[in-house]
Parts: C-alpha cells; sequence; structure tokens
C-alpha cells in the first residue's frame, strides 16, 4: 500500500466546487440534457484512466478506453434482468475484473515504450473491438439488456462516480505510487536511482487506469441499457484518446472536459442536425494544435491561468532567492584524509570489474574502494569508461564480470532500485521531475522514515532555501545540487557523484566542493565524484583515481596524483591532441605511443605498490 | 489453396500499405496511423467521379491517386512546418489525431451510403493451382514487392535516397548541407499517400461502404510491417501478403470469428521479442 503523505487540499477543494456546483446545475437540467451529462461524467473517467498512464506515467497506451470493455460486460451480465447483482454493485466487480487485463497490458510495457507501445496496445484495442463484435463473451452481446435506471439516479451516480474516482487520482498524485508515476515519465533510469522500482511504478498505473476505465465501462453499459461494441470502436478509442491529448486529461479537469466536451458536442450537434463527426474533426484539430503549441492542453491552460492570477494577487510562490555560497573549504581535506587514514570502514568496494560493449572494453579488471568519511575523485579523459563504472555499481548494466560490494555485502544480484537502499548516484544530465517542489522530490527519492525536518536539513546542505517552487521553474544549477539532495535522503553507504560542476563559475564550483567535502561528516557515507574540474577534486577529494581507457593508471592522495605527469599527459591528451590535430598529426602519434607506455609502467607500479 | 489465394487482395493491400510505413518510419521518423484512412478518404474522390461525374474506371482511379497524394502531400506539409523538430512519438501521435479527424471526414462522405466502386482490373482471372485468382489481386501483391524492391533499391543506389538517408538520420544537419528537408519530407508524405491510395482502390470492391474498414487497414500493415522490424521493406511486404493469406486461410475454421486477431498475436510476439533487452527507457 502507498504510504499517504500530504494531501494536496487545493485541487480538492477545487473538484468539490466543481462537483457541488456541477451537480445541481445537473441536476436542475431537462431529463435529455441530464442524460447528456451522466453520459459525459462516464466518459471522464475514461479520461481519468486515459490521463494517468498517459498524462501521469507518460506511457503511450491507447488501449485505455477498450480495457473499460471487460467492466462493461461484467455489469451486463451480473445486473441484466434477472441478474444475480444490481446495478451499483456490480460496477465494483466490472472495476476489480479489469484489473488482470490491466496488469497483462503492463507486462509489454515493461520493456516497450512510446511508439512501440502505442503499437502493441493499439493491437489490444482492435482485439477488443474483434471480441465485442463476435459477441461470445459473457455479457458482450448487445442484446443482454440492463435495465437503466431513471435519468436522476443515473447522473448521480455517473457524476458521483467522477467526484469520487477524481479526487481519488488527485490523492493518489501525492502518495509513493503517485510520485513513482511522475518519475518514471522523468526518466525511468533516475527513478530507479532514487529507489523507485520502474516495475512496480508501471504495474501500479495500469492497474489503477484498468479498474478506473473498467468502473467507465460500467457506467456506459448503464447509460446505454447494453454492452455497445460501437463504445470500443477502435476509432471511437482513439477519438477519446484524441480528446485527453486536447484537453490534458493528466489532471482532473481535463478529464471532466474530455467528457462534458465530448457528450455535449454530439447531443448539440444531433440538436442542429449535425453529424457528430464534425465535433470529431474540431477534437482531432484541436489535439494537433495542442500537440504543436505543447501547451499541456486545457487542464495545461487552465492550470497557467490560476499561476498567473495568484502571482497577480501576490499569493503564488515566492521566486527562490539567490543560494548564499560558502566560502572554500577549510579543512574538509584534512578531515576526510584522516577518516580514512584511521581505516575506516569500506563503503563501496569494485573487484575485477569489466565491462564489454561488444568488441569494445570499456573496462578491464577495475578495482577500486571508497571507505566511509572520505571523498574519492574518480578522474579519466572522455570515454575512459568513468560513468560506466558508476553504472556498474548502480546496477544500470545489464552484464559485467566482476563485483561490486556495499559496507562487505556483495549487490551484485541486486536491481537498481534496491541498490538504490545502499550506493546511489546523480547523473551528468540533470534529472529532477520538473512538476515537484524541491521537498516533494527530496521525499519521494529519501529512506523510509525520514522527517520532514530531515529533509528540509539535507535542502538546507545543499545550499537550497525552502521554496514552494516546482522545480521546473528554479534554475539548473540548484536543481544539479537539490538532486545531490535526492541522492543524500535515500542515506545511502556510498554516493556516486557523476560531474556536477558543468557549467558552474569558479565561484559556484568552490561553494559546491565545500559542500561535497562537508558530505562524509555530515552522512557518514563514501564519496565517489566523477569531475573534469581539476580545482575541484583538488578542494574535495582526499584521493584519486585515474581511469584511461578503461583502466587504473594511477591511484593516491589527490595532490600527489595530480601532478603526476604521466597522469597529466594521459588527462590532457585529448584536449592537446584536439589542439594540434591540424598540424601535428607525428606529435599525436609520439604523444600516445609514450603515453602507452607511460601507462603501462604506471600500472605495474600500483600493482606492485600492493593497491 | 484457393482459400489461400482468396486472402491476396487483402493481402496485397497490407503489403503495400507496409511498405508506406515502414518507408515513413525510417525517412521521416514517423508511424503514420492515418496512412490508409488518408488513402481511403482519397479513394472516396473515385466514387464522385464515377457516379456523379460517369467516368470510366481508369480516369476515376488515377483521379483517386492523385487526389491521395495531394492530400497526404498536404499533411506532410502540416508535418514539416510544425513538427519537423518534434520526437517520434509527438509526430506519430499528431497522426492519430489525422487518423481520428480524416475517418470523421469519411464517415460524413460515405455516410453509409451504397456506392458502386471503380474496379479497373475486373474482370479477367488467371488459372492458379486449379483455382481462378483475379488478375487485379496479382497485380497488387506482386506490384507490393516491386515497390519494396524497387525502393529499397532508390534508397541504397541513388543521390536521392542518400539524401533522404541523411534526412531520417539529423534532419537538421541534412539542413544544413543544403538538403531539402521540409520538400522531401511533403514528397515521401505525396508519394506514401499515392501508394495507399492505390492499396486501398484495389480492396474497395470486396470491402462495405463504410469508412472505419478502410482505416483498420493500416493497423493490419503495422502486423507485416513489424515482421520486417520496421526496416526491412521487402520483408513486411512478404509479410503483408502472408497475413492475408493466413487470415483468409482462418476465416473458415472455428477461429474465424477472431480472423481480424491474427495480426495483433503477430505485432504483440514481434514486439516483446525485438524489444526483450531494452530494460531502460534511455541510452545513458
Amino acid at each position: 500500500m502507498p504510504g499517504l503523505r500530504r494531501v494536496s487540499t487545493p485541487s480538492l477543494l477545487a473538484l468539490l466546487a466543481v462537483v457541488v456546483v456541477g451537480g445541481l446545475v445537473g441536476m436542475s437540467l431537462s431529463q435529455y440534457w441530464m442524460y447528456v451529462a451522466a453520459v459525459g461524467a462516464a466518459q471522464a473517467v475514461f479520461g481519468l484512466s486515459i490521463g494517468l498512464v498517459y498524462g501521469q506515467a507518460r506511457m503511450l497506451s491507447l488501449c485505455q478506453v477498450s480495457l473499460g470493455a471487460v467492466g462493461a460486460w461484467t455489469v451486463a451480465d451480473l445486473s441484466q434482468a434477472g441478474g444475480s447483482l444490481p446495478l451499483p454493485w456490480s460496477l465494483f466487480v466490472g472495476a476489480a475484473l479489469t484489473v488482470p487485463l490491466g496488469l497483462i497490458c503492463a507486462l509489454p510495457a515493461l520493456r516497450l515504450r512510446n511508439i512501440n507501445l502505442a503499437i502493441v496496445t493499439l493491437g489490444i484495442v482492435v482485439a477488443v473491438y474483434t471480441v465485442a463484435q463476435a459477441g461470445q463473451v459473457p455479457g458482450s452481446n448487445p442484446t443482454v439488456f440492463v435495465a437503466p435506471p431513471s435519468n436522476r439516479v443515473l447522473f448521480l451516480m455517473c457524476w458521483l462516480s467522477f467526484a469520487v474516482l477524481g479526487a481519488l487520482t488527485i490523492v493518489l498524485r501525492r502518495t509513493k505510487w503517485g510520485l513513482s508515476w511522475l518519475a518514471i515519465a522523468r526518466s525511468e533510469r533516475a527513478a530507479a536511482s532514487a529507489g523507485v522500482s520502474v516495475t512496480l511504478a508501471k504495474v501500479t498505473a495500469f492497474a489503477v487506469a484498468a479498474a478506473l476505465a473498467g468502473w467507465a465501462g460500467g457506467l456506459l453499459v448503464a447509460t446505454f441499457g447494453s454492452a455497445d461494441p460501437a463504445n470500443f470502436d477502435p476509432v471511437q478509442v482513439l477519438t477519446l484518446f484524441a480528446l485527453a491529448v486536447m484537453m490534458g486529461a493528466g489532471y482532473w479537469e481535463g478529464a471532466l472536459a474530455l467528457g462534458i466536451f465530448n457528450a455535449f458536442s454530439a447531443a448539440l450537434l444531433s440538436q442542429f442536425g449535425l453529424s457528430p463527426d464534425i465535433g470529431t474533426m474540431v477534437f482531432a484539430v484541436g489535439a494537433i494544435g495542442v500537440l504543436g503549441a505543447e501547451s499541456g492542453g486545457f487542464s495545461g491552460d487552465v492550470r497557467r491561468l490560476l499561476r498567473r492570477l495568484q502571482r497577480r494577487l501576490g499569493r503564488g510562490p515566492r521566486p527562490l532567492p539567490e543560494p548564499v555560497l560558502r566560502a572554500a573549504p577549510a579543512s574538509a581535506t584534512d578531515r576526510a584524509a584522516r577518516a580514512a587514514a584511521n581505516g575506516a570502514p569500506v563503503a563501496l568496494q569494485v573487484t575485477g570489474l569489466t565491462v564489454r560493449y561488444g568488441a569494445v572494453v570499456a573496462l578491464a579488471d577495475v578495482s577500486l574502494q571508497v571507505h566511509k568519511g572520505e571523498v574519492l575523485g574518480l578522474v579519466g579523459p572522455n570515454g575512459a569508461g568513468k560513468s560506466t563504472l558508476i553504472d556498474a555499481a548502480t546496477g544500470f548494466l545489464a552484464s559485467y564480470e566482476g563485483s561490486v560490494a556495499v559496507d562487505g555485502r556483495p549487490v551484485d544480484g541486486l536491481p537498481a532500485h534496491r541498490r538504490a537502499r545502499m550506493v546511489r548516484r546523480t547523473f551528468q544530465t540533470e534529472r529532477t521531475i520538473g512538476e515537484l517542489t524541491p521537498r516533494e522530490y527530496v521525499r519521494l527519492a529519501a529512506a523510509r522514515g525520514a522527517s520532514a525536518q530531515e529533509i528540509d536539513e539535507i535542502l538546507d546542505f545543499v545550499g537550497c532555501p525552502p521554496t514552494a517552487q516546482t522545480l521546473n521553474r528554479i534554475d539548473v544549477r540548484v536543481r544539479r545540487l537539490i538532486m545531490i539532495a535526492a541522492c543524500l535522503a535515500g542515506r545511502p553507504s556510498a554516493v556516486l557523484i557523476d560531474e556536477p560542476a558543468a557549467g558552474l563559475t569558479t565561484e559556484e564550483s568552490e561553494d559546491l566542493a565545500a559542500r561535497i567535502a562537508d558530505i562524509p561528516a555530515r552522512f557518514g557515507s563514501g564519496v565517489l565524484l566523477i569531475e573534469h574540474d581539476m580545482e575541484l577534486v583538488r578542494q574535495a577529494c582526499s584521493s584519486v583515481v585515474v581511469l584511461d581507457f578503461g583502466r587504473v593508471i594511477a591511484h593516491g592522495p589527490t595532490a600527489q596524483v595530480l601532478a603526476n605527469p604521466v597522469v597529466q599527459a594521459a588527462y590532457l591528451g585529448d584536449e592537446l591532441l584536439a589542439a594540434h590535430a591540424e598540424s601535428a598529426s607525428e606529435q599525436a602519434l609520439i604523444a600516445s605511443e609514450e603515453r602507452e607506455a607511460a601507462a603501462a609502467a604506471l600500472t605495474t607500479k600500483a600493482v606492485s605498490d600492493g593497491r | 489453396m484457393a482459400q489461400a489465394l482468396a486472402g491476396l487482395v487483402a493481402g496485397g493491400a497490407y503489403a503495400l500499405i507496409a511498405v508506406c510505413l515502414v518507408l515513413m518510419y525510417q525517412m521521416l521518423g514517423v508511424l503514420n496511423f492515418a496512412q490508409s484512412a488518408l488513402g481511403g478518404l482519397a479513394a472516396c474522390t473515385s466514387l464522385f467521379a464515377l457516379n456523379k461525374l460517369h467516368w470510366g474506371p481508369w480516369p476515376a482511379t488515377m483521379l483517386a491517386v492523385v487526389c491521395g497524394a495531394l492530400l497526404s502531400g498536404l499533411v506532410g506539409l502540416v508535418m514539416a512546418r510544425f513538427f519537423l523538430e518534434t520526437s517520434v512519438v509527438t509526430r506519430s501521435t499528431v497522426t492519430i489525431a489525422f487518423l481520428v479527424g480524416v475517418t470523421a471526414i469519411g464517415n460524413h462522405v460515405l455516410n453509409g451510403a451504397t456506392y458502386t466502386f471503380p474496379n479497373a482490373l475486373s474482370g479477367s482471372s488467371v488459372s492458379l493451382f486449379g483455382t481462378g485468382v483475379p488478375i487485379g489481386s496479382l497485380v497488387e501483391a506482386g506490384g507490393a514487392i516491386v515497390l519494396a524492391v524497387l525502393v529499397t533499391l532508390l534508397l541504397k543506389r541513388t543521390h536521392l535516397g542518400a539524401q533522404l538517408r541523411a534526412m531520417s538520420e539529423r534532419p537538421t544537419t541534412a539542413q544544413l548541407l543544403g538538403i531539402r528537408v521540409r520538400r522531401l519530407t511533403v514528397l515521401v508524405w505525396a508519394f506514401a499517400g499515392a501508394v495507399s491510395t492505390v492499396a486501398v482502390m484495389f480492396v474497395l470492391p470486396t470491402s462495405t461502404t463504410s469508412f472505419p474498414p478502410l482505416a483498420y487497414l493500416t493497423m493490419f500493415a503495422l502486423g507485416a510491417a513489424l515482421l520486417g522490424l520496421l526496416q526491412n521493406m521487402i520483408v513486411a511486404a512478404v509479410g503483408g501478403i502472408a497475413i492475408g493469406m493466413l487470415e483468409s486461410i482462418i476465416l473458415p475454421s472455428a477461429l474465424g470469428r477472431y480472423d481480424q486477431a491474427v495480426p495483433f498475436v503477430i505485432i504483440i510476439v514481434v514486439m516483446i521479442w525485438w524489444r526483450r533487452r531494452d530494460a531502460w527507457s534511455e541510452a545513458r
């Protein structure tokens, strides 16, 4: 079960207001329009289902409406004349029986994404339609008739269904499940590295969305009196999908707009003797417009408008104050050095790590140790295998030779999200989740039982002042720091930080060095820092490992290693070669030969040093 | 065998559309869900020419093909103008919207009435394995394979092919190299539109006068396109023909009610096998 963290009160209040006003308006409508509103509310529940999978988790599943067929068939079979279960109750069974089909759809989604998932789910759409037309499954035959309740009861049933299920989606957004859906939408790797199980996130998203679709399918049977195969006609299903895009069904108001627009446009057009196809053409153009403008559809517009209004009234979240830069680290390096010298336990142990990509050997028999209390620098030219080492250690490679142990326990068999409890990483590219505030984002990544105060303290540690701004409104430098904060909030034994200083000014880089150097003392973990900024490495790291062409060519105290001419040659090799490329290809050849010879000599030395 | 050969009409159409799908996916990075819908809408113009203007079947067919190229080219223009720099997902989602819109127009135009369709190759048939096979379906199925071979050769051997391949890899870089990306985009769309119109024209006389089945041809063709892993047009063409024949064989059996599900079983199996190693969404 997802643990409830915090409920989004403004959204719930807005939904409540719309439900009350809409309910009063609906009840005062004529019988015909009340019926139309009921159909609209039922379709809005389909909108919630599409919105969850496509809008929130960003999985391009086209089959959400088709899943509702199971709910429809169940309700038709159970509640038909002389059936075993009367109407409102059969909806629960219908929703529950839809979940297994949703889980079956989640299976391909574990490997298929984007357009590939769209193809497979479109296959499911056609398959469901074929079954619906055949009419062999119990309840699927349109002649199975369910006596519909009065229009008033029907409207209340559909409207309250939307209200309750809409509220459910709002509440779910703030739970671990809801946050995990946003996380996989942003980046599956980043989600796993924050301890989120990508598999669980996808499975829960499909399961909840299937239950919503099953409920909506049942409601459609209540409104139409039978499970009409036309409801699951592929074009009908895709029309609702296009509408979901146009309305931005990821938020409840978008889902509601989808249902209301769809039902009322068809009814209005037919009142004027026009074909509902005209409405569909408008939806198609609208969806293309929304995709072209990347505006997030109706709900995106509503939310932008509200934000602007808030700002106008001076009630919006205040812009983030400039973070205060710290002075250069004073004793951090010494402290770390002392910790290592005192024989602190090993946080991360990599032994004989070899990684091959086809014929290319990315890492060849690499071994290193990160002690608790130290910041170990990992440097080397581009393509040396630094990030591959992090990928292997944190569980992002399909296979490698050698072993990785954290706190003395091997983690080789564990998937990435499980390793994240012990060893965490950041990414070179910024991969925070734009829709969340820094607090929410760090809470998502935090270890179980992390208190709000703890989270604020960690944010303060990386220099992010408290703010209600969402991350997409915060500048990228601070977001990268927050990525480190999220990493620390998982209380890992080892923290692997991948090129955090890209694009920083000298002052900012010094500030970052001070904070990184403080991590071991403050959090008790060992830090492995990949960085090209040698000044930062000098300031933050007590010792350094140098990789070149997938091999360790040097290892030792920072100053000593960085002063080594061989290391300098290896490290600067690429840039020197580039600088002299047009004039001195011969020199380059000599340089690289020298480099290889030196590297060989140094490796021998390292081995003989008993590293 | 007679049963299998009866599937040539549908199979040939799947094959032609599958070739278009692969071509567009490879060259333009878009999975065109509206492929046969666009062809179907263009094919509707032939009804007008045949029934209202009393043109012969050949001119009516020609008109439809020209309209197919123009209509699809127009969509290509929209894509080139507004969606050149977007992701494959966005572009393909746009074609879903086009599918929905074009189907709505198609429904509106056909409106459930019954029409006579032009059948330029009707009447003659040849004897194969002891059964009469209409020449039309042989021309169609053979044409699909020839088309696949020709387009494959064109892409591999000609300057235009090289430009198209460059464009598919890096549209912006290709533009900087002086390749007229927008014009080529429209050209590929127009070509695919013309071919899909031909495909639909072949199926029209055997199908009912309702529009959605024409739009669904794309979904069946997808199964074929996937057999070629969205890369190989020749495999896609042969696969399309095979799927059509398989459907036709299944039809009289106990599973006949579900014959349309066949391509989708293929789709799901091929997709999952193809992507079985994709544990993560992004490379790094």
